[in-house]
């Protein structure tokens, strides 16, 4: 089980920023990325579905329950990692995850206790249990972070930038955590605008931009949407900053003599360029950078050339 | 989930965080410290300042849990700013804030946490306050000191002081702003609104009066707990109201808005109970005024006298029933159909019987008003029994003082004491007249004077049926019956009385009978740390007491008029005021001297010798001197001497001041001047003065017969150390400008005690009316006219036909003059000399001096003797008594040449202005001990020629004095404001500089201060100003408008304090000249007559106080800058060898016009004086 469902929603911050506009999406079990650049709103809306935060406008429901009405219930179902995590710096490690077990009614004492050690196992932290906060690294604060929304098995996760700050190995322990817990029929909303990080794992994705749904769907369709618009190309050095300055570049590898140039175009006019299969991060730069020119192109899916 | 388990992971979080905070470590520690250094510096007997603190039960949970509750406020504000920087770090609460529960839930738990913390911190200081008290102390205990200190102080400011940082932090998001919010609570609370408007505004609880005794307990708890319920549920309702202000979404809808109203409710009813205590002030205040006003058509009714009075009463729990047979008679010319009787309010009268007969009655207040069957007709009596029953109103007593003053608490540091004008509980009763706890005919004294004033002598009997373990004290020898397990105590004085007081205890009683009075001394059970303290000398106490008595009598010329003589221990918030009409203060009824719990408010309950520190046995070793060895007994009687003649037979001034001083330079004294003088049982008690026309008059006997018993010389002494200065001075300010009629009236505001003022004015006018008679044999004839009328009430009659009989004196007209005269005259004495003279045969000795009064009041001079035949320490350690005393007067703009020849060499005298300009008013004659050439006459009177003023500046000399205009003093910084309001915190509230006196040299004032001693030089006031020795940089100045240029000798005047001061004339009794020198003729006479002078007050330990202070008290230099025509040039002078009067800075050469000398703080001892400084043209 584990849905989401958000309709129509809307968020007006008092400051007067439209952070949210008329936002509908579906969550189900699996993980969902949300992605859009920064201040596109994921975070607002997050706040929003775990209650942090009271929508302006709109409805969201959690396995059919309305929000707004129900807190102390989508509260319990949901374990939540903040986007700036950080935690009492004079509580050890393993001292945090208990407030935190405790406050998720996690009884009795040596049941926490256990459950406590597993967690920090499953994040890598067992070694620094005993380590004030102030004491951790900035990735070990993380995964301390990530440790905390496992705590009590919730349904729903929902984890706002949570690769940030992580070595790569970790990255990948963070990734395999993740799967083996979509498989579990959790709902994973996963945000983020470090593409790679979900490009791999997730079943479908939203793509939030100026508050507005840009694209709701598997990424495979994001994916296609830029296939024959991938071009690898190679440029002279001398030329480089003029090519970047034309085109969304995606990378630049420096070759014999120049450099080795992917990048996102309609058409590729400057010599010669191989199309190349598209992963989901050149799809995000293509969409992102075609819908810019175009801002009336409406809903994504359908919306294209 | 559960929300205890939420509540508790929250409590237990919070608190962890907590305790981990540096902050809080820091703060704790700092508390701990800093509490177990008072509970040490209390329990250790080094300061006897301190005595009350291990004395009193109540005294060390108090002091403890009121600084604690500082600490805690303090603390308070650290954890307001502490929540806004955690909290505010919004990602890490958001973690918390994503979980499950409630709001009110979080905000709980958090209040949980803190207070579980803070009650912990709070639990083990009492627990080592208790342990030290228990194991290391002797003072009493008792555990609900402590309990009822922490329920009534602690737990209100508790939940009030946390729940202010909760509520803050939820509704601010600024630190600063918190910070600043929570410091000017603490600060308003502290120092500003938290003393007055009956401690409402207290948060803290560290001024309401409240305070455990071992007679009563915590007294009356209801208003109490209502004022300090009201923080309890002003922090209950911070907290609560947080929760709704929480930044974070309610779990369930309505749930703020439930508990919103809740807050606001509980708000409400802290402000209702805040309110209720305001207008039950109000309430008082309007009751005691409509009792005021409803007596005032009654003040001139007639009223039959009391000729007899017997008490059948019982004590019930706290209630009274009682039964009062009265002999009422009619002493008018005009029958009574009313006879007006006045009984507490709060007794209620349950009927009113004349032999068998039923006799209706009014009850309205304070006022029974009898409507016999017939008028009660000239000359006869009428027997009236009067049942009535119920409790004290306290609020009737003291209707004469005014309310702030009734209002106003004990204080002893920061100790309050609620102030109780009688006690009725199931274990302790006292009843004092004031109370008005029997009926009395017409109106109580309180609401007569000053209309009426005079008492009347009745006979009285009181027979007491309480619980067997209570033991009756009141007038007259009892006899007691038991019958079960309840005594019927009957008393029976066998003289008449004005009136009888009743005390009614777990008392032992102690009694000591010699020559035929009974001396009683009655203790609250487990109070006796004394009988020990005076164990060694049990067996000689009624010789010691005969012969202290015997000194008393002689001197004053009484004898003691009762059979009974009794000390009782009652609460120390028994109340005591000064009255206008009497020098005696409730504390001393007929035949019961009253003494406040341990004796906290005597001088020298402790009974330990000299200044605390050694114990008792390093001190014999001490106190040995000139081979003779002072033994345990040796000690023991001089410090029970001193008791006496301290506490019950001298003035509370007599205390030794370095006493008083106390660590953090704190004066530990009490707010009151309780007066335990025996002498109205001599004189107010035995003497009838009815003198309604001259109400003062009686007043004024009692204070100028008390000053026989209790002479100036004593205070001479505290004068010369520069005590108790600055009220002195406010009292001639106020008199230059006022008349007595405008004091007692009311019409001049003042807050100097009324009873200061007429006490001056009332030795006056006995020392003016003396002086016109010219009677020496004047105080002989008045004791003899007094004895002769013991019991009996003296009419005006017989007072004009006692005047009369010495020479006639129109006492109506002078007493008039008194009354409304306003102004001071002012004195310079000069020319003192004393030498050996031959009369005749005889070898006598002359004294003579001059007196100068330039101004155009009339005024009166008292010169007291102590001779060396009289010399002898009264019973081994009190004060010299006079043998002599003259009386002048001293007409206006007159000079005086007095002569004086006595037979013995007087060791010490002491001129007393009596009401004048004059600072210090009462002194010590300088002497120059000059061998007469041949054939001088011994010369005994008084010459007097006019006074012709000096033109300033004729004779080429300037002086410029601190009193002057020409003297500046450096503009004042601002910069210990805040030390200054913490002190008026800690202290007393008072001036501290008023009774540091000289001893202020020893730890001098930051600033320049105003100082007073004889010492000094001054035309009426000798002052100078006292400053702590600094880096030179602060600069005093004085400025003289020189009339021509030239050559001038420049000289300031040194005081003669410190260096060349022996042990004995401590304080500088060798002084040249009293008169501002120079200016009159034969001034400044020579200096430095020293060693003629003994003070002889201070015996045994004392003598340590003085010796030590004179090594710290030495003059070092002065650094002079004299702005001359080359500049400003310093002048550094060495003072060690400088003599007493003016000493020469130097010669200069100066322009006309202004010319400035500045004095520098630079010294390297630790103060500096600045006084005067004179120009001398040189021809
Ligand atoms: N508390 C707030 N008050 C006012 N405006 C806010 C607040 N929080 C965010 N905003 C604004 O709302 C918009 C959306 O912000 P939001 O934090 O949801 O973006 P985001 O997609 O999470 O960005 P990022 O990837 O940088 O975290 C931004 O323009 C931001 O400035
Ligand atoms: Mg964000």
């Amino acid at each position: 089980m584990g849905q989401v469902t958000i309709r129509g929603l809307n968020h007006r911050y008092k400051t007067g920023v439209q952070a949210l506009r008329d936002v509908n999406l579906d969550i189900g079990a699996g993980i969902f990325g949300l992605l859009g650049p920064n201040g596109a709103g994921k975070t607002t809306m997050i706040r929003i579905l775990i209650t942090l935060l009271k929508p302006t406008d709109g409805r969201v429901e959690v396995d059919g329950l309305e929000i707004g009405g129900h807190r102390g219930e989508i509260r319990r179902r949901i374990g939540y990692l903040p986007q700036e995590f950080s935690t009492f710096s004079r509580l050890k490690t393993w001292e945090f995850l208990d407030y935190i077990a405790r406050l998720r009614a996690i009884g009795p004492k040596s049941r926490r206790r256990a459950l406590v050690e597993k967690v920090l196992e499953d994040v890598g932290l067992y070694e620094a249990r005993d380590r004030r906060a102030m004491k951790l690294s900035g990735g070990m604060k993380r995964r301390l972070g990530i440790a905390q929304t496992l705590l009590g098995d919730p349904d729903i996760l929902v984890i706002d930038e949570p690769t940030v700050g992580l070595d790569p190995e970790e990255r990948v322990r963070f990734r395999n955590l993740l799967s083996d817990l979509a498989r579990r029929d959790k709902v994973i909303l996963l945000s983020t605008h470090i593409v790679g990080d979900i490009s791999s794992t997730c079943s479908h994705i939203a793509l939030l931009r100026e508050g507005r749904v840009a694209f709701d769907g598997p990424p495979e369709d994001l994916t296609a949407r830029a296939r024959g618009r991938t071009w690898k190309t190679t440029v002279a050095a001398m030329d480089l900053d003029g090519i970047k300055s034309r085109y969304s570049v995606i990378s630049t590898v420096p070759s014999n003599g120049g450099f080795e140039v992917r990048l996102v175009a309609g058409r590729f006019d400057d010599g010669p360029a191989e199309a190349v299969e598209p992963n989901l991060e050149d799809a995000y730069v293509d969409f992102m950078r075609s819908t810019d020119e175009s801002p009336e192109s409406g809903s994504a899916g359908e919306g294209g050339w | 989930m559960s929300a205890r388990q939420t509540i508790s992971s929250v409590a237990l979080y919070e608190a962890k965080l907590l305790l981990r905070s540096w902050g809080f470590r820091v703060f704790a520690a700092i508390t701990l410290a800093f509490l177990a250094i008072v509970i040490l510096l209390i329990v250790q007997p080094a300061y006897a300042g301190f005595y009350f603190g291990r004395a009193l039960s109540g005294a060390l949970p108090m002091v403890v849990i009121k600084l604690l509750n500082v600490f805690q406020g303090v603390m308070a504000v650290f954890l307001a700013t502490e929540f806004i920087r955690r909290d505010r770090r919004l990602d890490t609460v958001q973690v918390v804030f994503s979980q499950s529960f409630s709001n009110g839930q979080y905000i709980f738990g958090k209040f949980l946490g803190l207070f579980g913390l803070f009650l912990a911190l709070d639990l083990a200081v009492i627990a080592v306050t208790i342990v030290i008290h228990v194991f290391f102390s002797t003072t009493p205990f008792a555990l609900s000191a402590y309990l009822g200190a922490f329920a009534l102080l602690s737990l209100p400011t508790l939940v009030f002081m946390i729940g202010l940082p909760v509520f803050l932090g939820s509704l601010l998001r600024s630190q600063p702003v918190v910070y600043l919010l929570s410091l000017s609570l603490l600060f308003l609370s502290l120092v500003i609104i938290g003393p007055g408007m009956s401690s409402t505004f207290d948060a803290f609880g560290f001024f309401i009066p409240v305070f455990h005794s071992d007679f009563n307990g915590l007294g009356p708890i209801g208003p109490l707990a209502a004022a300090r319920g009201m923080y309890l549920l002003l922090g209950a309702a911070l907290v609560l109201g947080s929760i709704p202000l929480l930044k974070r979404l309610p779990q369930k809808a309505g749930e703020n808005r439930r508990i919103g109203i809740l807050a606001v409710l509980l708000a409400a009813a802290a402000v209702g109970l805040g309110a209720g205590r305001l207008a039950g002030l109000a309430a008082d205040r309007a009751f005691r005024e409509e009792i005021r006003a409803e007596s005032a058509g009654l003040i001139n009714n007639p009223v039959p006298a009391l000729i007899a009075c017997d008490i059948k009463l019982k004590h019930e729990e706290s209630r009274i029933s009682a039964e009062a047979d009265l002999i009422l008679a009619n002493r008018g010319d005009r029958p009574l159909p009313e006879l007006i009787l006045n009984l507490n309010p709060g007794l209620k009268v349950e009927g009113i019987r004349s032999g068998n007969e039923s006799v209706p009655f009014r009850r309205r207040r304070h006022l029974v008003t009898v409507a016999p069957a017939a008028p009660l007709a000239p000359g006869t009596e009428i027997h009236l029994t009067i049942a009535y029953s119920g409790t004290i109103d306290e609020r009737y007593a003291y209707l004469d003082i005014e309310d702030e003053r009734l209002e106003t608490p004990l204080k002893i540091w920061f100790i309050s004491v609620p102030r109780r004008a009688a006690f009725l509980g199931r274990d302790y009763v006292l009843f004092t007249p004031e109370s008005g706890w029997y009926p009395r005919p017409g109106l109580p004294a309180s609401l007569l004077f000053p209309d009426r004033a005079g008492q009347e002598f009745s006979r009285y009997t009181l027979s007491v049926d309480a619980p067997a373990s209570l033991t009756a004290v009141s007038q007259g020898l009892s006899a007691t019956s038991p019958a079960g397990d309840r005594n019927t105590t009957v008393f029976k004085p066998e003289t008449p009385l004005p009136q009888i007081a009743l005390a009614l205890g777990r008392y032992e009683k102690m009694t000591v009978a010699v020559d035929n009075v009974e001396y009683g001394l009655y203790l609250l059970r487990g109070h006796d740390r004394f009988t020990d303290q005076l164990g060694e000398i049990a067996a000689e106490l009624p010789d010691l007491i005969r012969r202290i008595k015997d000194g008393v009598e002689v001197v004053l010329g009484l004898s003691y008029p009762f059979r009974q003589l009794a000390l009782v221990e009652v609460p120390l918030g028994a109340a005591a005021h000064d009255r206008r009409w009497t020098t005696a203060q409730e504390f001393v009824q007929p035949e019961l001297v009253l003494l406040p719990e341990m004796g906290v408010l005597n001088a020298g309950a402790e009974f330990r010798p000299g200044r605390g520190g050694p114990q008792a046995g390093q001190r014999v070793a001490l106190m040995q001197r000139g081979g003779t060895e002072i033994t345990p007994a040796d000690i023991q009687r001089t410090l029970f001497n001193r008791f006496i003649q301290t506490n019950l037979l001298g003035s509370p001034g007599a205390v030794f001041p370095g006493l008083r001083a106390s660590p953090f330079g704190l004066r530990i004294q009490a707010n009151v001047q309780p007066r335990f003088n025996l002498l109205p049982q001599y004189l107010t008690y035995a003497e009838g003065l009815r003198m309604d026309e001259w109400p003062l008059l009686g007043y004024a006997l009692e204070v100028y017969l008390g000053g026989r018993a209790n002479p100036q010389t004593i205070r001479g002494l505290a004068v010369a150390l520069g005590q108790g200065m600055s009220e002195q001075e406010r009292i001639n300010a106020f008199l230059m400008e006022h008349s007595l009629a405008d004091a007692l009236s009311g019409a001049a505001q003042t807050d100097i005690p009324l009873s200061a003022v007429t006490t001056e004015k009332a030795k006056y006018l006995m020392v003016l009316i003396r002086s016109k008679l010219d009677r020496e044999d004047f105080d002989d004839r008045l004791v003899e006219f007094l004895a002769a009328h013991r019991f009996t009430s003296i009419d005006r009659k017989e007072w004009e036909e006692f005047f009369s009989g010495l020479g006639g004196l129109d006492l109506d007209g002078l007493i008039s003059v008194w009354r409304e005269g306003r102004g001071l005259p002012g004195f310079w004495i000069d020319d003192v000399q004393s030498y050996p003279v031959r009369d005749g045969e005889r070898n006598r000795y002359q004294i003579s001096f001059r007196v100068t009064n330039p101004t155009d009041l009339e005024g009166v001079l008292k010169v007291d003797f102590v001779t060396r035949g009289s010399q002898g320490m009264r019973g081994g350690g009190g004060a010299a008594v006079p043998v002599e005393n003259r009386a002048f007067l001293v007409p206006p703009r007159t000079v005086l040449d007095v002569g004086l020849v006595l037979d013995q060499v007087a060791v010490m005298t002491t001129v007393d202005t009596v009401l004048s300009q004059n600072l210090p008013a009462v002194f010590n004659l300088p002497f120059s001990n000059r061998r007469p050439g041949p054939g001088v006459r011994p010369f005994d009177g008084v010459t007097a020629k006019p006074y012709v003023p000096a033109t300033r500046g004729a004779d080429g000399e300037y002086i410029v004095d601190n009193e002057d205009e020409g003297f500046r003093l450096p503009e004042r910084g601002g910069e210990n404001w805040l030390r200054r309001s913490l002190q008026k915190v800690l202290s007393q509230g008072g001036d501290v500089q008023d009774t540091a006196g000289l001893m202020g040299l020893i730890n001098p004032p930051d600033d320049w201060s105003p100082l007073i001693t004889q010492n000094f030089y001054g035309r009426f006031i000798r002052s100078a100003f006292l400053k702590k020795s600094g880096t030179g940089q602060n600069r005093v100045s004085w400025t003289a408008e020189l009339e021509e240029a030239g050559d001038y000798n420049l000289y300031f005047y040194h005081e003669g304090l410190g260096g060349g001061m022996g042990r004995s004339n401590f304080a500088g009794m060798n002084r040249g000249s009293q008169a501002p020198g120079g200016r009159q003729p034969g001034g400044g006479a020579p200096a430095g007559g020293q060693g003629q002078v003994r003070s002889n007050a201070p015996a045994g330990g004392r003598e340590q106080g003085p010796r030590m202070a004179v090594q710290r008290l030495l003059p070092g230099s002065k650094t002079f800058i004299v702005h001359g025509p080359n500049g400003p040039e310093e002048i550094t002078l060495d003072l060690k060898d400088a003599r007493p009067g003016w000493n020469l800075i130097g010669r200069f050469q100066l322009p006309a016009g202004a010319n400035t000398v500045e004095l520098t703080d630079k010294n390297e001892e630790r103060y500096v004086l600045a006084d005067a400084v004179k120009w001398l043209r040189l021809k």
